[in-house]
């Protein structure tokens, strides 16, 4: 029905439209002239809130506009009509309510008015923006979810990833989209992504819409984890789609990330395509689209006319196209039929048309018209607004967690079945729209909380102040024992999000944790060893003393380090997880072992490690006990040190040392000592002693060393031994080694080669020998010179009376005697001199004080007042007569400096035994009787001290200069080596007596003939005169000529040999001295004797036979005369000679030679 | 018995001249073994390492550093019957003394006849032949 408002307007035809198609229309639809509305369509007014057609027409379009949109129409709708699209427009309604809609400009009865075509949209926006409101809130919810959400498609294409998948992955939602899910799947470790992607990457979820798995996950960093994969398949109208979310294993804290905004995906649906019109004829073929159809279709007109509906509805539908049909077949009007269509891009679109049967005026059905809109986006869109909201649904259905979803107002929206399960007693209260403070009740009415203080309202109070205060948990005990954590995050749009989370069992294991760290602290804090219990290194628990030995402050700063391989040194690191490996797998290996560790300040320690294997949380791990042993380290370390010191000391040591046990085996010997043994040091260890000697010598060693662990004395003995590298005197001390019990138990041997100290004390016996020499020459000088000046005296007397024969006579008998004193003296000083021990022999005691009283009168001066006693001529000893001499002489000239302003000296020779005391301290045998010689002086006297170090070597109480502190020492040895005593007597102010025993012999001494002092002549033999003292040599030459004999001259041996060589004739006699250089006289009476065999010899020497190669004579070889010789002596001795040759060897025998 | 001919001769003598003088008469008196050094501290040096090769020391007593009694006192230590000639050419009393107590066998004076040095020769050999029968 055309509704005509004005007729002088009422158009029949609007645009190339009937007027009544118009007036169908349920759009707005109005004509306007000259900016004035002259026509408006019924559902125009509707649109408007107009009653009547009157309210509207007549008034200026503008004003129709909302104010913000009249400017547009200022300058009249002329602008609007090149515009092809439809313009979004706000109007405003006579109420003045504001509505957005579309229009449509067309010019009108040629240009002369305007059709404005407007369609009201603020419906479908408002459907829009609550589509989207839901979306985000939905959004908001997922961003409070701690799992990460990923959604991708069936090729395995991320599309979304939610805030905590970028937390958990490490990757920007941005960098993952449209790469693969293999990406965020470890291939290497657990199990495996196969079996999950296939080869193509698609996913495998056919036969169960959801499927979980543990799976490893792989960060951008490389880092992997284990997750759990829960996968949720959706179908939606862009294909398949999977919703995994990934939760952490080991993350059971907080949800706090949401899921990544999806909204880019949601297109905008505020905005659809404008209307169309149709019409088709009774056999409900087109026989009009107006077009804006093939705007749309991109299918020309021509294509589409004549055809069905049918025809191009694409989609199989048929219930819903029965019904159309029906509609259609039965000339009913219908609205909003919305059907697929196959576009020519080859995309469906959705088109939604109503139509009214037309009827002529006979009323006959001539078909339809009706108007067309393109739905596309707009079921595009409520599908995806569908699809997402399922999805989130879904994601929030598979969150392990209750969730639970209130609005601003605190009104319950959504819960998940989870949260339904958790509460199960009371989820039927669990509707949406629950006020928060009656699900409160709910509970509280159900007994299903737990109010510590007894109080519900306690309970209420605390649960809403977390509520408000919306801290990170709240914990809440269930009446049937279960305990709850809560989390609760505002939404962005208002309202809250809370995660519930059933923590019976953590909270189970809290408790035994809190009863295991009790024992634990019992166990270890206790502790003063370090205690870690680890695992691959990964510290689990520390206690106090662990951290304290490795200078922490405390265990939790160790636990921070999250290792413990910073506290071992880096070169035993390896080691160390060796020995932890083969622990773990239950390998042999030592469950004690040391290592080096770091402490915090860098310095190195020594910690001693006892590993076991532990149950910790159904794994196996290590806990280690350290035990921190720097400083007993340290003590070894010194210890050892100490000992390759003492080693080195006592291998170096110039003496053989050993230690021998009580068992009598070898502890320790040092080289020298095993050198001896001609052993190596180490082969002669923990070998008995007695394996390498025998006899009686190992059994005093064996003996000596019970007495020594027996009495725990020192014990001293000399050893003299005759070897290949000739003879050697030892010292062997052996001492007592006392142990921690303080009884013996080794013994110490040492053995100190004295032999070239016994080779230095003989140098400086000589060397004193010497000294004394020197002294007495001082003293002898003086009494030879009284003799020279008697010789001289009566030699000048009588050559001045030769005339007198009778004075001549008696001047050189004086003479004569003055000369053989000197000769005595010489001979007492020759005899002092000797250098060595010739030999011990049998003398009469009483002769060496006779002897010596020429000697030591000129040696002590005039002040001393010497007096010799001999009570017993007699008595013999066997000495070394020489040495017996000098040591009297050194005992007088001490006794004569203990006496400096003068004193008696008294010399005493007697038959005395010593003291047994003295024998034993000297360790002589004392059997038999002694002769005792002392020389007693009133001098100074001794003091005890002295006493005990007079035979000391170079204790001297002189002043410097005056003595070297030997003659004692050398006295001392003397007596000893004749197998003698020495007494010492002294008093200070009283003076001194020095007493030497020697034994007494029954023997006698050997029988010495003179020489009758007669002068006897030659009978002209030839006589070789070897002597190197010119003046010697020529008194004998001058002699032996002038008794007749024939005398050959050498200087030396080898002048001799040469003189001998030269001469051809018969030499009867070689008369030589014996000390000569190179060759010596007795070297040279063989070497003559082997070409003169019939030769005679006479040696003369003013020393006795040298000690060195050539000058020994063998016994009773060559005769022998002393130096000096007085000439009768010599004229018989030659006589003698040749005349007993003449007697044995006759001349003849030498004539043949 | 050894003869002239068989002596191992080591002459010491800084002289060139001397030297060959020395070396040509040993050769004319059929003396193959002869050993030489131009000074003492090369002498030293063979003396100590010729252990028994040597028979008789032929010494100039004139050389610069080590003199012919330093040679012969270090050979002393060792030896102390290794026959010792020792050339001279004029030499003080004390020196001959000092040479005598240090053992010298016997002394040639420069300039010398071979037949000097033969009897000298003859005179060592004698010693040497003496001392090897007697041992």
């Amino acid at each position: 029905m055309w509704k005509m408002v004005n007729a002088s307007v009422a158009p029949d035809m609007i645009g190339n439209l009937p007027g009544s198609l118009a007036e169908a229309l349920p759009i707005l639809v109005c004509a306007i002239t000259d900016g004035r509305v002259t026509w408006i369509n019924e559902a125009g007014m509707k649109i408007l809130g107009a009653k009547a057609s009157g309210d509207v027409v007549g008034l200026p379009f503008e004003s129709l506009l909302a104010q913000d949109y009249r400017y547009l129409a200022m300058d009249g709708l002329n602008d609007w009509l090149s515009e092809r699209e439809p313009l979004s427009l706000r109007m405003t309604q006579l109420t003045g309510l504001e509505l957005d809609v579309e229009a449509t400009v067309r010019p009108f009865e040629n240009g002369c008015s305007t059709l404005l075509v407007a369609q009201d949209i603020t419906e479908k926006r408002r459907a829009a923006l609550a589509l989207l409101e839901r979306e985000r809130r939905i959004s908001a919810v997922l961003d409070n979810v701690a799992d990460g959400i990923i959604e991708f498609d069936e090729k395995g294409k991320i599309l979304s990833f939610n805030a905590s998948a970028e937390s958990i992955f490490g990757y920007t939602a941005d960098e993952t989209l449209n790469t693969s899910i293999e990406t965020l799947l470890s291939k290497s470790k657990g199990k495996t992504v196969e079996g999950w992607l296939l080869d193509n990457g698609q996913v495998p979820v056919t036969g169960s819409r959801v499927r979980s798995d543990d799976l490893f996950a792989m960060q951008k960093d490389g880092g992997i984890f284990p997750v759990t994969f829960t996968l949720r398949e959706i179908a939606t109208g862009s294909g398949t789609r999977y919703i995994g979310a990934i939760r952490l294993q080991t993350e059971r804290e907080t949800l706090e990330q949401a899921f990544l905004d999806t909204a880019a995906r949601f297109r905008d649906l505020a905005e659809s395509a404008s209307d169309w019109f149709w019409e088709m004829d009774a056999d409900l073929r087109f026989t009009y689209l107006s077009e804006r159809f093939s705007q749309l279709t991109l299918l020309p007109s021509s294509q589409v006319l004549g055809k069905t509906r049918m025809e191009l509805v694409s989609n199989t539908d048929t219930a819903l196209i029965e019904s159309h049909l029906d509609d259609l077949r039965n000339h009913r009007p219908f609205r909003d039929f919305t059907y697929p269509i196959r576009l020519s891009s080859g995309s469906i679109g959705h088109f939604r048309v109503s139509g009214k049967p037309v009827f002529d005026s006979t009323g006959a059905f001539k078909g339809f018209r009706g108007t067309g809109r393109d739905v596309t986006s707009e079921i595009d869109a409520q599908n995806n607004a569908r699809a997402a909201e399922s999805l989130l649904v879904d994601a929030i259905e598979s969150i392990g967690e209750g969730l639970v979803i209130y609005d601003a107002e605190d009104r319950l929206v959504r819960t998940n079945s989870r949260y339904n399960d958790i509460y199960i007693e009371v989820a039927d209260y669990l509707a949406p729209g629950l006020p928060f403070e009656e699900w409160m009740q709910a509970l509280a009415d159900h007994g299903m909380v737990v109010c510590r203080t007894g109080s519900v309202e306690d309970w209420f109070a605390e649960r809403r102040k977390h509520r408000l205060e919306r801290k990170d948990s709240l914990e809440v005990e269930l009446r049937d024992g279960r305990w709850i954590r809560l989390s609760e995050r505002p939404i962005r749009t208002g309202g809250t999000v809370g995660v519930h989370t059933d923590i019976t069992k953590l909270k189970h294991a809290e408790l035994t944790l809190r009863q295991n760290a009790e024992q634990f602290q019992n166990l270890f804090e206790g502790s003063i060893q370090g205690v870690v219990i680890h695992d691959r290194f990964n510290p689990l628990f520390i206690n106090k003393a662990l951290a304290r030995t490795f200078g922490y402050d405390s265990p939790r700063e160790v636990l921070r380090l999250n290792s413990i391989e910073p506290l071992i040194a880096p070169h035993e690191l390896e080691r160390v997880a060796r020995i932890n490996s083969a622990r773990i797998a239950n390998e042999h290996v030592p469950t004690h072992f040391e290592f080096q560790g770091i402490r915090k300040d860098g310095t190195l320690i020594w910690l001693e490690n006892t590993s076991s294997v532990i149950d910790w949380n159904d794994q196996n791990v290590l806990q280690s006990v350290m035990a921190d042993i720097t400083v007993r380290k340290q003590h070894e370390q010194a210890l050892r040190e100490s000992e390759i010191r003492l080693r080195e000391v006592i291998d170096n040591a110039p003496m053989k040392i050993a230690l021998i046990n009580s068992e009598g085996r070898y502890v320790l010997v040092n080289s020298l000592f095993a050198r001896a043994l001609k052993q190596h040091p180490e082969a002669i260890k923990g070998r008995a002693a007695t394996d390498f000697g025998s006899g009686p010598e190992a059994e005093l060693e064996a003996a000596e060393n019970r007495q020594v662990v027996e009495t725990g004395q020192i014990l001293h003995r000399d050893l003299d031994t005759e070897g290949p590298e000739g003879r050697r005197f030892e010292q062997v001390t052996k001492f007592p080694i006392t142990g921690a019990n303080g009884l013996t138990e080794d013994v110490g041997v040492m053995i100190t080669d004295l032999t070239e100290q016994k080779q230095v004390e003989s140098h400086l016996r000589e060397s004193q020998k010497l000294n004394a020499l020197g002294q007495l020459a001082g003293g002898v000088a003086h009494d030879f010179n009284n003799l020279l000046m008697i010789i001289g005296g009566y030699a000048k007397r009588a050559w001045a009376n030769s005339e007198d024969p009778s004075l001549v006579k008696s001047t050189l008998t004086e003479v004569v005697t003055a000369a053989d004193k000197a000769a005595a003296l010489t001979k007492q000083l020759l005899a002092f001199g000797r250098r060595e021990v010739l030999e011990t022999k049998v003398f009469r005691a009483s002769d060496v004080l006779h002897e010596m009283h020429t000697m030591l009168h000129p040696l002590l001066g005039e002040t001393i007042e010497l007096k010799i006693d001999v009570t017993d001529e007699t008595p013999c000893v066997e000495a070394d007569a020489s040495r017996l001499s000098q040591a009297l002489v050194n005992l007088a000239i001490n006794a004569r400096d203990a006496m400096p302003s003068g004193g008696p000296l008294h010399i005493r020779l007697e038959a005395a035994n010593p003291s047994d005391e003295l024998l034993l301290r000297q360790g002589i045998n004392g059997d038999g009787h002694f002769m005792k010689f002392s020389v007693e002086d009133k001098g100074t006297g001794m003091s005890p001290g002295t006493m005990a170090r007079i035979f000391e070597p170079f204790f001297t109480t002189k002043e410097q200069g005056k003595g070297v502190g030997l003659g004692m020492a050398m006295v001392y040895g003397f007596v000893q080596q004749s197998g003698g005593v020495i007494d010492v007597a002294s008093e200070i102010g009283t003076g001194t007596t020095i007493s030497i025993f020697l034994k007494r012999v029954e023997k006698q001494p050997a029988v010495v003939t003179q020489l009758a002092p007669s002068l006897a002549s030659s009978s002209g033999e030839t006589i070789l005169l070897v002597e190197d003292d010119a003046a010697l040599r020529r008194l004998a030459h001058l002699t032996l000529e002038e008794l007749g004999y024939n005398v050959l001259v050498a200087t030396d041996g080898m002048d001799a040999l040469e003189v001998e060589g030269e001469y051809d004739g018969q030499i009867h006699l070689l008369l030589s001295d014996v000390v000569m250089p190179v060759l010596g006289g007795i070297e040279l009476a063989r070497i003559l004797k082997q070409t003169r065999s019939d030769m005679n010899v006479i040696l003369m020497s003013g020393y006795p036979a040298r000690g060195d190669n050539h000058d020994v004579l063998e016994p009773d070889e060559f005769p022998l005369l002393r130096k000096p010789v007085a000439l009768e002596a010599l004229a018989e001795a030659v006589r003698d000679s040749l005349q007993s040759r003449a007697v044995n060897a006759p001349g003849v025998s030498s004539a043949n030679n | 018995m050894m003869e002239i001919k068989d002596l191992r001769v080591f002459v010491v003598e800084d002289n060139f001249q001397a030297m060959n003088l020395v070396k040509g008469m040993l050769s004319d008196l059929g003396i193959s073994q002869v050993y030489t050094a131009k000074d003492g501290g090369e002498a030293l040096s063979f003396l100590g390492n010729c252990d028994d090769l040597l028979d008789l020391v032929l010494c100039d007593w004139n050389m610069p550093k080590l003199s012919g009694l330093d040679v012969l006192r270090q050979v002393r230590t060792v030896d102390p019957d290794l026959p010792f000639i020792m050339i001279t050419g004029t030499a003080d009393s004390d020196s001959v003394i000092a040479a005598k107590t240090s053992g010298v066998t016997a002394y040639i004076a420069k300039p010398f006849s071979q037949d000097e040095l033969k009897r000298k020769l003859k005179l060592i050999l004698r010693l040497i032949n003496a001392r090897a029968s007697i041992t």
